[in-house]
């Protein structure tokens, strides 16, 4: 499908985001699209190119080209280089305001405005120029000049505090969970600002604080704190609210023999039934203390033991398989092999689709898990190489002519 | 009352807890949202904690966090007479998002196909489990059985392998494919002049969750290799040290990029004033830090163990360090920071007498920063709704059996 029929078909945006959470973003839009320009600098690489790995030919095979981390997160986008420190850089980038709809950064607060580019004089190039800035913190307030990851974002909003078994310290997240969530709340801060300056005319300065983000997905804890005055805890596995019991995670055999598990959660008697004939009527379930859903919540320690005990020798794909067949949800705890060898839904959506990067070669790369009727999004081009679209950008777009570039380059502000 | 950038836009929910945080990021941001119920109230209605601990479907926390701003109306889809009111709602609304299992309306005459009929330009969005098709479209789905079957639990737990992988958060699969379902009907939105009509957006739960695990994938897909899980920080093919620690006080904080040298030199005075700094200068430069690095963690547990967590994560973000305390969701409520930045939006909640901190749109409009009001009582709006579809008072269908409060 050519851009042309894409749903942001039209749509430029200008991308000084690096590391995760912009590019995952920029991603979601690229993908439906839009025209995403990343301003790169080998003064200022994205840590994407360089610490991310994996880099499957060697961490400097080819240059800042070398990752698949990258290649990833940043497909159907295109690359200028373009050194923002260097005083010309700023004519070079007052003319791609000029045709373009917005701008994403999700650097530390400061950062854009020591370039001088603030909002304010975005608008002077651009009356209509949406700015999205996606800081930890956020760009206003007591902590704007902080810095976090991810991690950080995690641990501060109480999304780190919330995961874990209650009597042990905080598992957390294994991953940038914030990262990916914050990248999505950006493309829809993106969205609705297009959707606003469609009614309105008017362009936006978005102020997204990643870590307001996830105070805000931690669900129900900030009212159930004010309201019954009951601090926020871990629930491991378990589902108080609504009750369900069984309700976790067990141990299974595996064929590849690594560690291997089951979640298994009953909410309704039906569930629990099905379950109870599916393992043989055993003896102790017929006992009083599992015999009401408030009475197996009550006694889930001993109730888990025994589902434990029973999963344990099985195989955890084919009781996955017999337990829903029965009616009782029941799910793998998946590795990304059995995601894109195993699991007959995805292959049936055909989530993960291949890629071919000019340098890296065909690899597997993760899809776009939304489907649109009649102006559908995908994967068609693999990440830019650094600067591959300066050339192109400057004379094509701009219109520059062979002096002019000539000039940027001897300036050093196109690399 | 501050105008969001969706103002104007009209949406229908018909959704439960797997899509309700759709709907209520877009009625934050300014959307017209009605939220269909059933004569006895939406599911999620019934779902705790309750205020007080009193379960009853109007004081549902569940209910109250993820329906704020929307409006309420009760129709019975059951009875013709329910079914009509609702094509007169979506056909005069630009979004609908609903949950339903595949099949469920087309079987009753209102699904996509007579919608889009009456209403060209409508943008509808279905969030389920698996999609429309295929082959687990059967299967019973929740939030850890989701969690665990889109590989994210087996990137969570802890450094002991004896124990289980954990499932993280509550109710993040239904929020990843909410955050999904949004960006899909605003794509829709923005194409539906260019294109002259709206679509159909596809979104299964399943979907989501395997697109969100960040290094699990590039590592399998480039270099073949299984990450494994470890406490409080990322899972890795390899054992990383670890960045978690506990403070004074009980808490816990999260610190990384310790070891690089421009902030080596502030970090040792900064343990010396805990009289701890000759336990980190046994260690020689960054390379040999890098080299012993789990030596050199167990010395930072040692200074971490000085200090609280709140302490550790403002003195070293003096320090230009990223680090954070493990906070608690509560700890913002009277955070200086959320203050100035005015995150909190209080709501008066009549059934307490007394207002509410809500989080405020994550996406924070600077000139329009929207507006949160409280979830709305079962049928509140009915007939406010059925009026300006112009209904005469005396057409209203009859919702049966709303519960009085």
């Amino acid at each position: 499908m050519s851009r042309a029929q894409l749903p942001l078909a039209g749509v430029r945006v200008l991308d000084f985001s690096w590391a995760m959470a912009g590019p995952q973003a920029t991603r979601l839009l690229a993908d439906f699209g839009a025209e995403i320009i990343k301003i790169e600098s080998r003064a200022r690489p994205d840590l994407a190119r360089t610490s991310f790995g994996p880099h499957p030919h060697g961490i400097d095979a080819f240059g800042l080209d070398s990752s698949g981390y990258f290649n990833n997160f940043n497909r159907n986008k295109r690359s200028i280089s373009l050194n923002m420190q260097c005083p010309v850089a700023s004519e070079v980038f007052a003319a791609l305001l000029r045709v373009s709809d917005a701008v994403i950064e999700n650097y530390s607060a400061g950062v854009l405005a020591k370039w001088g580019w603030t909002y304010e004089r975005m608008r002077e190039e651009k009356p209509d120029i949406i700015y999205l800035s996606m800081a930890g913190p956020g760009h206003r307030g007591p902590y704007s000049s902080y810095r976090t990851f991810g991690p950080t974002v995690q641990a501060l909003s109480g999304m780190t505090h919330l995961s874990g078994f209650p009597d042990m310290e905080p598992a957390g997240w294994g991953f940038s969970y914030m990262d990916h969530t914050g990248g999505y709340m950006g493309a829809i801060a993106l969205l609705s600002a297009f959707y606003q300056r469609q009614q309105t005319g008017a362009g936006e300065y978005i102020d997204l604080s990643q870590i307001e983000a996830a105070v805000a997905l931690t669900g129900t804890a900030l009212l159930d704190y004010q309201v019954n005055g009951r601090p926020s805890a871990r629930q491991g596995n378990r589902s108080h609210n609504p009750p369900a019991a069984p309700h976790g995670v067990y141990r299974c055999q595996d064929e590849y023999d690594r560690d291997r598990w089951l979640s298994i959660a009953c909410f309704t008697e039906e569930q629990w039934q099905a379950l109870v004939a599916l393992m043989g009527h055993p003896d102790w379930a017929a006992a009083a203390e599992f015999a009401a859903l408030e009475a197996r919540v009550a006694n889930q320690d001993a109730l888990d033991g025994h589902i434990d005990a029973w999963t344990r020798p099985r195989l955890a794909h084919d009781t996955m398989q017999a337990l829903q067949r029965a009616g009782v949800p029941a799910g793998v705890v998946q590795n990304h092999k059995d995601l894109t060898e195993r699991d007959g839904q995805i292959a049936h959506r055909g989530l993960f689709p291949r890629i071919t990067h000019p340098l890296l070669g065909e690899y597997l790369i993760d899809g776009l898990p939304i489907n649109l009727s009649e102006t559908p999004g995908g994967v068609r081009t693999p990440a830019p190489l650094f600067g591959e679209d300066t050339d192109d950008i400057l004379r094509n777009l701009l219109g520059y002519d062979d002096d002019r570039v000539a000039a940027l380059q001897e300036s050093g502000a196109l690399t | 009352m501050s105008r969001g950038p969706l103002t104007g836009l009209r949406v229908v929910e018909l959704a439960d807890e797997q899509a309700e945080w759709a709907g209520k990021l877009m009625a934050d941001m300014g959307a017209d949202v009605v939220k269909v119920e059933p004569p006895g109230g939406a599911a999620t209605r019934q779902i705790g904690p309750f205020a007080g601990d009193v379960p009853h479907p109007e004081r549902s926390l569940h209910f109250w966090h993820y329906n704020t701003s929307k409006r309420s109306v009760v129709l019975d889809l059951g009875r013709p007479e329910g079914r009509v009111a609702w094509l007169r709602l979506v056909a005069g609304a630009d979004v609908l998002i609903e949950t339903t299992a595949p099949g469920t309306l087309d079987t009753l005459g209102i699904g996509y196909a007579a919608l889009s009929t009456a209403n060209p330009g409508l943008v509808m969005a279905s969030v389920t489990p698996w999609g429309q098709s295929g082959p687990y479209l059967g299967f019973a789905s929740n939030d850890v059985v989701q969690m665990a079957m889109g590989g994210i639990v087996n990137s969570c737990g802890y450094d002991d392998h004896d124990l289980p992988p954990v499932r993280p958060g509550l109710n993040q699969s239904y929020q990843l494919a909410s955050h999904h379902a949004v960006i899909g009907i605003l794509t829709a939105l923005y194409a539906r002049p260019a294109i002259g009509r709206g679509q159909y957006v596809d979104v299964a739960i399943h979907d989501c969750v395997s697109l969100c695990t960040e290094f699990a994938a590039t590592h399998w897909f480039y270099s073949g290799a299984f990450v494994n899980r470890q406490t409080g920080r990322h899972a890795s093919p390899r054992e990383t040290a670890r960045t978690q620690h506990p403070a004074a006080g009980g808490g816990f904080v999260n610190i990384a990029q310790t070891h690089n040298d421009r902030v080596w030199g502030r970090f040792l005075e900064w343990a010396d004033e805990a009289g701890l700094g000759d336990l980190l200068r046994q260690f020689g430069d960054a390379e040999d830090r890098l080299a012993r690095a789990s030596e050199v963690m167990d010395c930072i547990h040692a200074v971490m163990a000085t200090r609280s967590a709140e302490e550790v994560w403002h003195e070293g973000q003096a320090m230009g360090l990223p680090w954070g305390a493990v906070r608690r969701p509560e700890d913002w409520l009277d955070d200086p920071h959320a203050a100035a930045r005015g995150f909190f939006h209080e709501v008066y909640e009549p059934e307490l007498g007394r207002t509410l901190k809500h989080p405020g749109p994550p996406i924070a409009f600077t000139g329009h920063p929207g507006e949160i009001r409280r979830a709305p009582r079962l049928g509140e709006h009915t007939a406010e709704v059925l009026a300006e579809l112009g209904y005469a008072e005396a057409d209203i269908p009859a919702p049966r059996s709303i519960p009085t409060p």
